[in-house]
């Protein structure tokens, strides 16, 4: 019989908060983290269409005697090692005491390392000198230099993998954590999801797509406004989030505290167009319908969906005509939330921190406001969507992320009992 | 190349010239009442791309609000009257023959609609 699999820590970098309790006081309160971009270095931002990022400040290196390899990497692998040392900590794990070959790593990444990328390519190409290009370009830039580097500060000698589908790439970071501890190859799997790319390339880059929000550069907190009438676009975010996803009987053994029990996951691809999801939210409904089985558990127990709702126009419509296929009339009574209207979207980090929320909000049986839901769009009207905190108790929650590349990804928490 | 063309106003030409290259269609095959959608088998990707190729050919920025207006060849020869200068406000007819019309259709036409917002991600 495969292993139980619970979630026995958590560590987070966001645009609302460093380290989980801060971040969860900033989300109950509805506090967004959408701020102007002041400028990429001497770049101006007067010509980029949208002008606001959910951009994480006040984020500092460790003390080198604390940690030698943060300098080493992008910054994105370093939102990635502050988030796995808090959920390190946070698990109470001692890895002295731990068997290094049964730690895996697991991260999902969308873009890697763009801000070393763009700079080193500026300076090939403004000095024309091929030996000028960073020794650790390549390390650095790979992106496998999150996974790999996890492995290294911490010991990690397990399974070592690096998922890129985007933005559902944590998603499928966490499920395939879940994968290796059911299949016996891991014990515990350091599953985290990064990304940091708010770069001058990146961002003129999804400009051009034109899926960012530009009706609120002059009021960034208002930009992020998923199922609301006045949504335009997604508003481009930066951050980490790593989940210490753990056997059931490794974690009983050291008594650790178990936030939730992953039980389901899905992955799907819609095979239809790179950056459109398929409109009638079939394919939505199908990974939802497969992660409740892998998960044993029927569409009625769902209390909760943590919503991937990135505040495009069709993109949110087409996840809740996804989630209506599958519950019917009972969508009403279920509660969703959108963590994106607080912190923007966070790419590769999108579901790792999706997925953290869903297990804060299983223990404390406390949803955060979806922000900006202040005018709702009937086609995604729900009951239980709310631009203020709510109170419910959860017993199965459902993370949904849907990524360019036609990729689609749900995963299934259950209060542990 | 230019002879060719249509009778339309320069921008019109330019525009016909930039749609065609994109396109890979021989420019008198355009019309201006051709739907980018429906006629030219766009997804709201290509779309986006298209309008890219006019921006550079214009030396302009279209912003997101003006995309709904751009449905038709005619429309877009349209705007960019109204954007680059005053004068020529027509649509440009060409002066295409029906038979070059009746050739000219992409093979793929697909239902998705030319919003501008339609990426997941």
């Amino acid at each position: 019989m495969a292993s139980r699999v619970v979630i026995t820590g958590l560590g987070i970098v966001s645009p609302i908060g460093i380290g989980v309790p801060s971040f969860w006081k900033a989300a109950l309160k509805g506090q967004s983290g959408i701020t102007a971009i002041s400028s990429f270095e001497d770049f101006p931002m007067d010509l980029y269409r949208s002008r606001i990022a959910g951009q994480v400040t006040h984020f500092q290196l460790p003390d080198p005697s604390e940690d030698k390899f943060s300098t080493r990497v992008d910054r994105y692998a370093q939102f990635a090692l502050a988030a796995t040392r808090e959920a390190i900590q946070d698990s109470g794990l001692c890895l002295a005491r731990e068997r290094a070959e049964r730690i895996g790593v697991m991260a999902g990444v969308g873009m890697g390392g763009m801000m070393m990328g763009e700079r080193e390519l500026t300076t090939l190409y403004q000095s024309q000198k091929p030996h000028r290009v960073h020794p650790n370009f390549i390390p650095t830039i790979t992106l496998n230099s999150a996974s790999g580097i996890l492995a290294l500060a911490f010991g990690a000698k397990g399974p070592n993998l690096t998922i890129s589908t985007a933005c559902s790439s944590s998603i499928h970071s966490i499920g395939q954590a879940m994968q290796a501890i059911r299949q016996g190859q891991a014990d515990v799997v350091i599953a985290s999801g990064a990304d940091a790319s708010i770069t001058p390339l990146v961002f003129a880059g999804f400009c051009s797509l034109r899926a960012l929000s530009t009706k609120y550069n002059d009021h960034p907190d208002k930009a992020s406004r998923p199922f609301d009438r006045g949504r335009d676009g997604f508003v481009m975010g930066e951050g980490a989030g790593t989940l210490i996803v753990e056997s059931l009987r490794h974690a009983t053994r050291r008594k650790a505290r178990i936030y939730a029990e992953l039980v389901g996951y899905a992955a799907t691809s819609e095979a239809y167009h790179m950056v459109i999801p398929r409109e009638d939210g079939s394919d939505i409904a199908r990974t939802v319908s497969l992660a409740l089985k892998d998960a044993g558990v029927s569409p009625s127990r769902v209390d909760y969906v943590n919503a991937h709702a990135t505040s495009t126009v069709v993109g949110d419509d087409v996840e809740i005509k996804g989630l209506r296929t599958i519950f019917g009339k009972r969508l009403n009574t279920i509660a969703v939330n959108a963590t994106k209207s607080l912190i923007g979207h966070t790419l590769g980090a999108a579901g790792a921190i999706g997925t953290i929320v869903s297990a804060l909000s299983i223990q404390t049986g406390i949803l955060h406001p979806t922000a900006n839901y202040d005018d709702p769009d009937p086609h995604c009207a729900l009951p239980r969507l709310s631009n203020k905190v709510q109170k419910k108790s959860i017993r199965v929650a459902l993370v949904n992320a849907f990524g360019f590349g036609s990729n689609n990804a749900v995963l299934v928490l259950k209060k542990f009992s | 190349m230019k002879s060719s063309l249509p009778k339309t106003s320069e921008i019109g030409q330019q525009v016909y010239l930039t749609l065609g290259k994109y396109l890979r269609l021989d420019p008198t095959n355009l019309h201006p009442e051709d739907s980018l959608r429906d006629d030219l088998g766009l997804d709201s990707l290509q779309t986006i791309e298209l309008v890219y190729e006019v921006e550079s050919a214009f030396d302009l920025q279209i912003p997101d609000e003006d995309f709904g207006r751009l449905t038709t060849i005619g429309d877009v020869v349209l705007y960019l009257n109204e954007r680059t200068g005053p004068a020529d406000t027509s649509p440009s007819t060409p002066q295409a023959t029906p038979s070059a019309k009746q050739t000219s259709r992409p093979a793929t036409k697909t239902k998705n609609s030319t919003h501008s917002k339609k990426r997941h991600t």
